[in-house]
């Protein structure tokens, strides 16, 4: 079992972050995910792969939290944590990749859960979209849909914030 | 658009120098991790009783359909013909059972504790499926609601069912598996498999393939593949696989294709080798089959 933590943990840990915004409630989810893998691996019948098993425990997890009462109430108080990423008035050339970085990931951050969380497993997973259907227990054709939606949505979003690459 | 493609290819390389930097799951967190798997494992989740209590309801209701059967120790193989005689009313195909199932090692010996099974049948016209539990007291098949306590995953030792076969192979990961990234590990007897992050170990030989997956993969499939080995094969089987996931027990899976039917046995523990031969001395249950009872 810890030969799985260490090689899935960075991925659920990340995953839960994506969906959370939080790195405490991450960690605390990723036990969980855990813990729910250790019971129901003797159940596993490999219909997908065991990443995607794992990531799609840790997607129910973290969407099972968002709806909850308690979770709603901290993020009330936290909603404009992203006003305040640090991005630079006036970055240098030497910065200027990172900055447009910064922008990204907070756009991204933006987006409301159901476009954010294809996205997240889309690039910075690897998953493909039958894969993110199988994790998400959704259609591929709503998977496909819905990164559309988000690289639109995205598109729109960079450029106002002066990305006119995107 | 293209533009935005590939920024959002960098996303990875954005999200880990802005979000993630020098945030992993470390030695911490594992080793909180696994104290608490531990901790879990020494006493039921209580998330967990609503679940037993419906499974509890579950089972309570298939009293109407059971049969009174005793179980006790020394009749555990007329019992399984027992068990196939009240699934073989209710199904349409072909039974296949194995030739017994070994006491657990520590009650091998003579004057230990009596221990007892306990049948949990299902069966439909497309499949029947019998689950095998230790029991403190004997107490007939299906009969739920006269055990004293409700059953546990930690009694629960193994699995016999067949249903008619369907299209989907066995193990629809082993493409995908076989595509990504694994190392070529050499097992016994000159085996050739392939480990996938030392989490899962898969190869494939006459038609039949074998995954481990779980703590110690490369481990288990060393002992898989000697005791492939040493073993011989179902009688008749057209190919099939052996699983091994080894989480907060040991699990051994052993599926069969026969016909239009598949076959699969289920054996909890660490004994690969036995578990491999409780399944290969399977055979097709006859009514004539049935010992004389004690």
């Amino acid at each position: 079992m810890e030969q799985i933590i260490i090689q899935y943990g960075n991925s659920v840990l990340r995953l839960a972050y994506f969906y959370l915004q939080d790195r405490g409630m991450a960690e605390d989810i990723a036990q969980e995910v855990f813990l729910r893998v250790w019971q129901k691996l003797p159940t596993f019948r490999g219909e997908s792969d065991l990443k995607s098993w794992i990531l799609r425990i840790a997607a129910n997890l973290c969407k099972d939290r968002l709806r909850s009462w308690s979770w709603r109430r901290v993020r009330l108080m936290e909603e404009e944590f992203w006003e305040t990423l640090p991005v630079g008035a006036n970055p240098s050339a030497q910065t200027l990749a990172r900055e447009k970085q910064a922008v990204l990931v907070r756009e991204v951050m933006r987006l409301p859960v159901k476009y954010r969380e294809v996205v997240v497993l889309f690039y910075y997973h690897g998953l493909d979209s039958r894969e993110i259907a199988l994790v998400l227990d959704s259609k591929e054709g709503t998977v496909r849909n819905r990164l559309a939606r988000a690289r639109a949505i995205l598109k729109k979003s960079l450029l106002k914030e002066g990305i006119t690459g995107a | 658009m293209r533009n935005l493609e590939q920024l959002l290819q960098q996303l990875p390389e954005a999200a880990d120098n802005t979000l993630f930097a020098g945030w992993e799951m470390d030695e911490r967190h594992v080793k909180t991790i696994l104290a608490r798997l531990e901790r879990s494992n020494r006493k039921p989740s209580r998330q967990l009783y609503p679940l037993l209590a419906a499974a509890v309801m579950l089972a309570a209701l298939a009293l109407v359909l059971t049969a009174s059967i005793p179980v006790a120790r020394a009749a555990l193989q007329q019992v399984l013909a027992e068990a196939a005689l009240w699934v073989k009313a209710r199904t349409g195909i072909p039974i296949y059972l194995p030739q017994g199932w070994p006491l657990p090692n520590k009650e091998t010996g003579t004057g230990g504790p009596t221990i007892n099974y306990y049948f949990e049948v299902f069966s439909n016209m497309e499949g029947y499926n019998i689950n095998i539990y230790t029991v403190e007291e004997p107490v007939p098949l299906n009969q739920v609601a006269q055990l004293k306590t409700p059953l546990s995953e930690s009694q629960y030792v193994g699995s016999i069912s067949g249903k008619l076969r369907k299209n989907a192979p066995a193990l629809p990961v082993w493409d995908q598996a076989k595509s990504k990234k694994a190392t070529r590990l050499e097992l016994p007897g000159g085996v050739i498999a392939y480990n996938l992050d030392q989490v899962e170990v898969f190869w494939e030989k006459g038609g039949w393939r074998y995954w481990v997956l779980g703590h110690d993969a490369p481990d288990y499939a060393e002992k898989l593949a000697a005791a492939v080995g040493g073993t011989g094969q179902v009688p008749k089987a057209e190919g099939g696989c052996v699983r091994i996931v080894a989480g907060n027990a040991v699990t051994v899976y052993v599926a069969w294709n026969l016909g239009e039917y598949q076959y699969e046995l289920v054996y909890r523990g660490e004994d690969i080798a036995r578990a491999l031969d409780i399944a290969y001395s399977a055979t097709q249950w006859i009514e004539t089959n049935m010992p004389p009872p004690d």
